[in-house]
């Protein structure tokens, strides 16, 4: 069925979104939002520093919540539609070797009129444990 | 050069001339218990949006929407070309901050426990972004110092693309700040 704001249904679930973190994935995102903080780099300074993670890198938060963004965008960009808000809390790190796992479920309806109409999904991100590492909240204006 | 092997994954010529050591200057940077709420700040440097930019933000959360990535394909969508990742305004932010006031996020010992984004329009090629910043919060919750601001990426045309609001746990103190920079030194 085509994705359509009208005929849409509370409580649909987005399609999963999946994403290996290693060393290398991390490294790459620190280069591409020029994002350098070495506690996500730096194993040796990571190791000595009372920071989330034990004595391991983390990844960078904005990369577990652009996971999750990617579910709305993978979801809703095909018919049109258009992200326009997205907040989330880290709640646990991300560390190098984690699976994510990123998802979200329609939870309101906003009636604005066409090319208005916008949609809130709860979105998540957990970990191959199942251990949510990330939540949150997205804003969809579908056609 | 620190971290000599991120080159591999460098794409673009704002990555390959960006300086990626996190402390130079650090002893410039204004600390948790010097900011005053309210202040506001416009970042001197401007980020003029490149295709190359676009599609190595998305290449690097392993995103292959073409409307991200594909410049034909997006030519001939609604959009008229590339449009960015939602998260893009990360790498704008970090690329744009001064030393100096206003650089919260390149403190030493931060880090991110969440951020809300506003997206009004797509950043699209073509676009050169003017970051301003002002604080908006500061507080101590369980021994931890929290700092929010509020960020808006602002293009030439004076269009508010993205606000935003990161917040960080931060060192409270210089001296705090100063135990971080201390131990990548010891290197």
């Amino acid at each position: 069925m085509v994705l359509n704001f009208e005929k849409l249904e509370l409580g649909t679930r987005l399609p999963d979104v999946v994403r290996q973190v290693n060393q290398d994935t991390i490294d790459r995102f620190a280069v591409a939002s020029f994002d350098y903080n070495p506690i996500h780099l730096d194993p040796e300074w990571k190791r000595k520093m009372d920071l989330p993670g034990g004595k391991s890198t983390i990844a960078h938060g904005q990369m577990t919540m652009s996971f999750m963004a990617s579910v709305l965008t993978d979801w809703a960009c095909p018919v049109g539609g258009r992200v326009t808000k997205i907040e989330a809390k880290y709640i646990k790190p991300v560390l190098p070797g984690d699976v994510i796992t990123s998802g979200g479920t329609v939870t309101e309806k906003h009636f604005h009129g066409p090319g208005k109409n916008f949609v809130v999904v709860e979105i998540f991100a957990q970990n191959q444990k199942g251990e949510k590492v990330a939540v949150g909240e997205g804003e969809v204006i579908l056609p | 050069m620190k971290f000599k092997h991120l080159d591999n994954w460098m794409t673009t010529k704002k990555q390959k001339g960006f300086e990626r050591n996190f402390f130079l200057n650090a002893e410039q940077y204004e600390i948790w218990d010097e900011i005053k709420i309210g202040e506001e700040f416009e970042a001197r440097k401007k980020f003029e949006v490149t295709a190359a930019d676009i599609i190595a933000f998305s290449q690097a959360v392993g995103d292959n929407n073409p409307l991200f990535n594909d410049e034909e394909y997006a030519s001939k969508t609604r959009w008229g070309g590339l449009i960015a990742h939602p998260l893009f305004s990360t790498a704008i932010g970090f690329y744009c901050t001064d030393i100096g006031f206003s650089n919260w996020i390149r403190t030493p010992g931060a880090f991110n426990p969440g951020q809300l984004n506003i997206i009004y329009e797509p950043f699209r090629v073509g676009d050169i972004i003017t970051l301003k910043l002002k604080s908006t919060d500061k507080w101590i919750k369980r021994g931890k110092h929290y700092l929010q601001y509020q960020q808006d990426f602002i293009d030439q045309h004076g269009t508010l693309k993205v606000r935003r609001w990161p917040t960080l746990i931060v060192p409270p103190t210089r001296a705090e700040m100063r135990k971080y920079i201390a131990a990548g030194l010891e290197k």
